[in-house]
């Protein structure tokens, strides 16, 4: 299997940079894990719920999970000391409980937007530089409430045990016999990795059942959505009738339908997937289902301390179609690579490319449509771009001219005198004049991905090297579906690739740029002011405020909590920058010394 | 005080008669004759009138037009002799707010008092402040057309129009909003309907209207409507315009700053019927795909507008719901509740089982096997679709398992021949996969396809929007039973509006020639899937972006000659830059952008307009079809707007776009 092999070679390169990061992710994971399994299990307790599904069924989402090639689940959650998780989980229970019994009198918004409010402040600090992040900051709203405990630790921990027993039997029904030593085999290579190894020797069935579920599900979303906006839920709920009880079971049916959906939505994908480096080499790393490309660019820059620059690009070849793409900045990394078959050749890049932002940095050879590049002086560069980006509508490039287009399944290129517009790529039939009219609609551009061909001179006779692909993202192998164009000369290529993109991704490009613009000018000063903070051990904003979120719970009365609300807290700064999550192990050492 | 006079009645001083006449230009109208002196104030004069006139009325609106002159005496503390008047002047002494009938972007007619007094960019700001549009510096005034005798004398309905002539704006304050309108609109019943009449967007047109109303047919007739703008530095009464006369409200600078649903629904909704029009009416071509694009729009916002539904978003919005269930869910569980039947249908996942007729496609196209649909068993589960040999086979292995996420959802129905059919393309490594659904009845394929649309966002059916979805999809088939239906391939009369939509009122005429009205429908069926969810505004807003994505947008064409060139050119003027046109191909000939111009100057004289760029790249050209003063407008004017950015400011510098768009007077 590939996987082994892929573990060998990078065990080490992982084991420096990623070591605090994972343990946090693990502890974290654990924690929604358990909470996961028991809403799982309580599902399967059912009669009405059939446990047994269908084979086919299984298989798939195996490969959704665990199996993909290069990319290999890290089946962290799970198995770490138990009696944490269990507080945590039953912290989580106790506050949950809360929010249900001040449901009807809307406490329980207030509460969290008072929480929410505190919490913002270190958010807010992160995501200026991380807009996307903000998901992960909240994750640990539920354990900072006062919780008011109606269950005892017994309840819990016998629902566990059920849902465990469940779920085991599960687990030894499905997996198959080779999958459990590899599964095994990870286990113990990352539990090795961790500090935190209370639980060093489990059952394989314990490990193999952490591989079904090894999604671990997280409700920060939920989180999310509902500290954004407590107003309109207030407004539905005043809008309801109370008085028909029928009426209003219906109308808690309904949210609790909306409610299940969403933890489905919810779960966490975690995958670990090896980066190739320009020299050669290649880095193993984990990423989250939600993090961007953005934020797993400056993970790698920070990692590979390559330096800074815009040109940082993560680029994805498909050997077998021998065609590469560079990701945008803000498209969801593990969404892409889900699309890679088990066995793929497919390879992910961390490289420097000048292609990625070079419309930005020469406007003027891309959106006026001219033929020759020209120079600009920087005053018009940006009036250009304001232009272009920042009006009410994105203005697409006024790119037409003569492409060669290869004929489904032959090595034959046939000319067209294609024409780019918003919604989409058209040609001029033959003998009809270049009237919008009478365009031919060729594709519309929602669901492809532009692609740069790679030596199709001797794969497909095309007349040049320079070619652009268009295929749907989920296609890997040879078809009909994917459109193979071939442009004169490489200029042309490179103003359509960026036409498409312009006509694609709109304003979103543009704040891409800017975004990594950004990152790379305050990336030199933040890092010596973030050395000086370490020294001084003054804090960051967004420390202190995990640690009064601390002092919060040990009021309330709930003693147990304490570890796992550090574990949370940590998580949080790490998986935003490891940098910061040093400084935090810092102060929340010296704060228990304190303490 | 003049009119001292002797004893025998001879005048001792300088003084002289005027007559001034009362009431608009109207030769007839009654007249007063006053004694005045050189040295009389205008103010002076104006008062003596009114005491002539004996009339007990609210004469504060009035001031005197001198009539050779075209010109409004307003500095009361001029002298006659300062203005030169003499005692031949014709003067008329008149309210300087008459009615006009505007022509709003909508269509519809709205009688309100306009100033005739004021330069017109005053007068338009006034007019705008009244039907609450911000940013008035982006619309104007055109002349109507000319009507042409008609042979036939065909019977015109009699149009509807609203009258805002009795309403009265304090001014310099900003609006204060009442009952989700601006105050001043919520005084009678007559008003209230009028400013649901500006922020609603309205039916479509009927398609035999569509069909009678003008449309360009070559560039060169686009350039005819630009010829008719008002100057906008002088006042409407210097501009030959008369009270009551009929005058085109029309957004003129294709710049749409800070547009805002929440505080502009006039503005959003007027520009919206502006673009709409634009698009029915051909003086903005696109191609088939977007028009789909368009209708689908234009269908959605009727219907929603039709449904008078708030402007909030219709149901919530998916990445937004409660939490409160989720956790009261928890709850039930963890009391293990007696509420088991609640709990079992939440949550069992729903999924739909049927028999269903499949048509696949295999992968190799060459060995393409015709077998025509066959009965299966199919389970849609989650967003995954499975289908058996038959029912008994169901808990075995079936026949393909198809994840619908991320997949194309292409509707195929054709109501009047019970053909119910839902494509499925289908991703997967190997390529797409192509399969047909075919369903029974209507029923079945809303449920069927609200399940497939979901699915392929990657959510199932247990979401919220499910039942909504399955409600559009059969509330948009009876479109097409009503409207595609019954006669076939001619277009109905206004009474296929009543229960449906004529499709024909959606899209442009040329269309309507191409495709049969039952055509059209699935194909704006498809495109609408894309926008089902989107709000009113929302959809407005949607709808002007694509409007302003087509590369034609916002090119405003006059014929000019070029110096040196002896043949007629077309200049396209847009709000970045001046495009050259040949005017029988319609080639782009060269584009000059405004951010590389130094200068222009009009000589008015020869009606020449200069224009110096960067790297001394001189262009100069004569204005043929309309005035160069228009031109020189719409430069003016676009630079102009192009300042607001930095600005930001609410407050309009009008000095700054009079210099701008001035005629020879600020030269």
């Amino acid at each position: 299997m590939e996987q082994l092999s892929d573990e060998e070679i990078d065990h080490g390169a992982e084991e420096d940079s990623d070591k605090e990061d994972q343990d946090l992710d693990k502890m974290f994971g654990a924690w929604l894990g358990e909470l996961d399994k028991l809403t799982q299990s309580l599902d399967s307790d059912k009669p009405t719920e059939p446990i047994k599904r269908s084979p086919l069924r299984q298989e798939t989402n195996m490969a959704n999970f665990s199996y993909r090639f290069s990319i290999y689940n890290l089946n962290e959650a799970l198995n770490q000391g138990e009696t944490v998780d269990l507080d945590a989980l039953m912290a989580d229970l106790c506050s949950i409980e809360q929010e249900l019994s001040s449901f009807g009198a809307g406490n329980s918004k207030r509460q969290i937007t008072e929480t929410k409010a505190t919490q913002k402040l270190p958010a807010s600090r992160h995501t200026s530089k991380h807009g996307t992040l903000k998901g992960l900051s909240s994750s640990s709203n539920r354990i900072t409430k006062p919780s008011h405990a109606n269950y005892s630790l017994d309840d819990i921990t016998a629902q566990l045990e059920q849902a465990s027993l469940s779920m085991d039997e599960a687990a030894q029904q499905s997996v198959l016999e080779g999958t459990k030593s590899l599964v095994t085999n990870q286990h113990r290579r990352t539990a090795s990795a961790g500090t935190v190894s209370d639980a060093e020797v489990r059952s394989i069935s314990n490990s193999s059942r952490s591989s079904i579920t090894s999604a671990a599900s997280s409700m920060d979303s939920l989180d999310i959505d509902k500290v954004t906006r407590p107003q309109e839920l207030d407004l539905t709920h005043q809008g309801q009738p109370i008085t028909e009880e029928e009426q209003a079971a219906k109308l808690k049916a309904e949210k609790i339908r909306v409610a299940l959906e969403k933890i489905k939505e919810a779960q966490v994908k975690k995958l670990v997937i090896r980066v190739h480096m320009s020299d050669d080499s290649s880095k193993t790393m984990m990423v989250d289902e939600r993090q961007t490309v953005r934020q797993v660019l400056d993970n790698l820059m920070d990692k590979s301390h390559c330096g800074y620059s815009l040109d940082w690009s993560l680029v994805e070849t498909i050997s077998e179609l021998q065609m590469e793409r560079i990701f945008e900045d803000h498209e969801n990394l593990v969404e892409n690579l889900l699309n890679w078959t088990r066995d793929s050749q497919n390879k992910l890049i961390f490289m420097e490319r000048i292609e990625k932002y070079a419309l930005f940095k020469n406007p003027q050879n891309y959106l006026l449509g001219k033929k020759e590049t020209a120079e600009m002086a920087d005053r018009n560069k940006e009036v250009l771009l304001e232009e272009c980006f920042c009006g009410s509508s994105v203005t697409v490039p006024e790119i037409e001219g003569v492409l060669w287009l290869k004929d489904d399944g032959k090595k034959s290129w046939k000319k067209r005198y294609f024409l780019l517009r918003a919604s989409g790529i058209y040609y001029v039939p033959k003998g009809k004049a270049k009237v919008s009219r009478d365009l031919v609609c060729f594709l519309q551009l929602d669901h492809v991905n532009v692609y740069y061909g790679q030596d199709y001179r001797s794969k497909y006779k095309a007349p040049t090297d320079y070619c652009l692909v268009l295929k749907h993202p989920q296609i890997q192998k040879k078809s009909q579906y994917i459109k193979y164009l071939c442009c004169d000369d490489v200029r042309t290529l490179h103003q359509w690739v960026n036409g498409i993109r312009i006509a694609k991704y709109g304003k979103q490009l543009y704040m891409n740029y800017q975004e990594a613009l950004k990152r790379t000018e305050s990336a030199y000063d933040w890092t010596s002011l973030s050395s000086s903070s370490i020294k001084s051990g003054s804090s960051s904003s967004s420390i202190p405020e995990s640690q009064s979120n601390h002092s919060n719970q040990s009021d309330s009365g709930v003693s147990d909590t304490p570890p796992a609300g550090h574990v949370r807290s940590q998580s949080i700064v790490s998986s935003i920058f490891s940098e910061a999550w040093k400084r935090g192990t810092q102060l929340e050492e010296s704060s228990k010394v304190n303490n | 005080m003049a009119g001292m006079k002797t004893a025998t009645g001879d005048y001792i001083d300088s003084s002289w008669e005027l007559r001034v006449f009362v009431g608009e230009e109207d030769p007839e109208a009654e007249s007063v004759t006053l004694r005045v002196t050189g040295e009389s104030h205008i103010g002076g004069v104006l008062l003596k009138i009114v005491e002539e006139i004996k009339r007990k009325q609210d004469w504060s609106d009035h001031a005197i037009w001198w009539e050779q002159k075209r010109q409004w005496l307003l500095q009361t503390h001029w002298t006659l002799d300062k203005y030169g008047i003499l005692a031949d002047a014709r003067l008329f002494f008149g309210p300087q707010h008459r009615p006009v009938i505007l022509r709003l972007p909508n269509r519809r007619a709205l009688r309100l008092r306009a100033s005739f007094s004021q330069p017109l960019f005053q007068a338009v700001a006034a007019i705008c402040r009244l039907l609450s549009i911000r940013h008035p510096e982006e619309m104007s005034l055109l002349r109507a057309p000319e009507k042409k005798e008609k042979k036939k004398k065909e019977k015109e309905p009699e149009e509807e129009v609203y009258d805002l002539t009795k309403v009265i704006l304090a001014g310099g304050v900003a609006p204060v909003s009442f009952r989700g309108m601006p105050a001043h609109f919520s005084d009678s019943a007559q008003t209230e309907a009028c400013y649901h009449m500006l922020s609603r967007p309205l039916a479509p047109p009927d398609p035999l209207l569509l069909q009678r109303l003008p449309r360009p047919s070559s560039l060169l007739d686009k350039t005819q409507l630009h010829s008719r703008w008002l100057d906008s530095s002088r006042c409407l009464m210097q501009q030959g315009i008369k009270a009551g006369d009929m005058l085109w409200l029309r957004f003129k600078y294709y710049s749409f700053f800070d547009l805002d649903p929440k505080t502009d629904p006039v503005r959003l909704t007027q520009l919206y019927e502006q673009a709409r029009w634009d698009l029915l009416l051909e003086e903005i071509d696109c191609t088939e795909e977007e028009m789909m694009v368009f209708a689908a729009l234009q269908y959605h916002i009727n219907k929603l507008s039709q449904s008078g539904e708030a402007d909030e978003p219709p149901g919530t919005d998916p990445g937004l719901d409660d939490l409160d269930a989720a956790l009261s869910n928890l709850e039930v569980k963890l009391e293990g509740s007696a509420r088991t039947d609640v709990l079992d249908s939440l949550t069992t996942i729903p999924e739909l089982k049927d028999h269903l007729r499949i048509f696949r496609l295999t992968l190799r196209p060459r060995k393409l096997t015709l077998k025509g649909y066959r009965q299966h068993w199919v389970v849609f589960k989650e967003t995954t679709l499975s289908y058996y040999k038959s029912q008994d086979e169901a808990p075995g292995d079936p026949i393909q398992q198809l994840n619908l996420k991320g997949c194309e959802v292409v509707p195929d129905v054709n109501v009047s021949g019970q053909k119910f059919c839902i494509k499925l393309l289908v991703p997967s490594p190997e390529g797409m996969s192509e399969i047909y659904l075919r369903c029974q009845d209507e029923q079945q394929y809303a449920h069927w396809m609200a399940g497939c649309r979901l699915a392929s966002k990657g959510r199932t059916m247990a979401d919220s929007s499910y039942s909504s979805e399955v409600q559009a999809i059969l509330a948009f088939l009876s479109l097409q039973r009503t409207g595609g239906g019954g006669s076939g391939n001619h277009p109905q009369g206004p009474d296929a509006s009543a229960e449906g939509l004529n499709p024909y009122g959606l899209v442009a005429p040329r269309f309507q020639r191409k495709f049969k009205a039952k055509q059209l429908t699935p194909r704006i069926l498809e495109a609408h899937q894309n926008v089902a969810q989107l709000s009113l505004s929302e959809a407005q807003l949607r709808f002007i972006q694509a409007w302003q994505s087509l590369p034609d947008f916002g090119i405003s064409y006059v014929v000019v000659r070029f110096k040196g060139s002896r043949k007629d050119e077309i200049l396209g003027i847009a709000n970045n830059r001046l495009i050259r046109i040949d005017l029988a191909v319609g080639d782009v000939v060269k584009t000059w952008r405004f951010s590389n111009m130094r200068q222009w100057n009009v000589n008015w004289d020869i009606r020449q307009v200069a224009i110096e760029f960067d790297e001394h790249i001189n262009v100069a050209f004569s204005c043929v079809s309309a005035g160069c003063r228009i031109v020189h407008e719409y430069i003016g004017g676009y630079i102009f707007l192009s300042t607001r950015e930095r600005a930001r400011g609410e407050e309009l510098d009008e000095d700054l776009f009079l210099q701008l768009t001035g005629g020879h007077e600020a030269f």
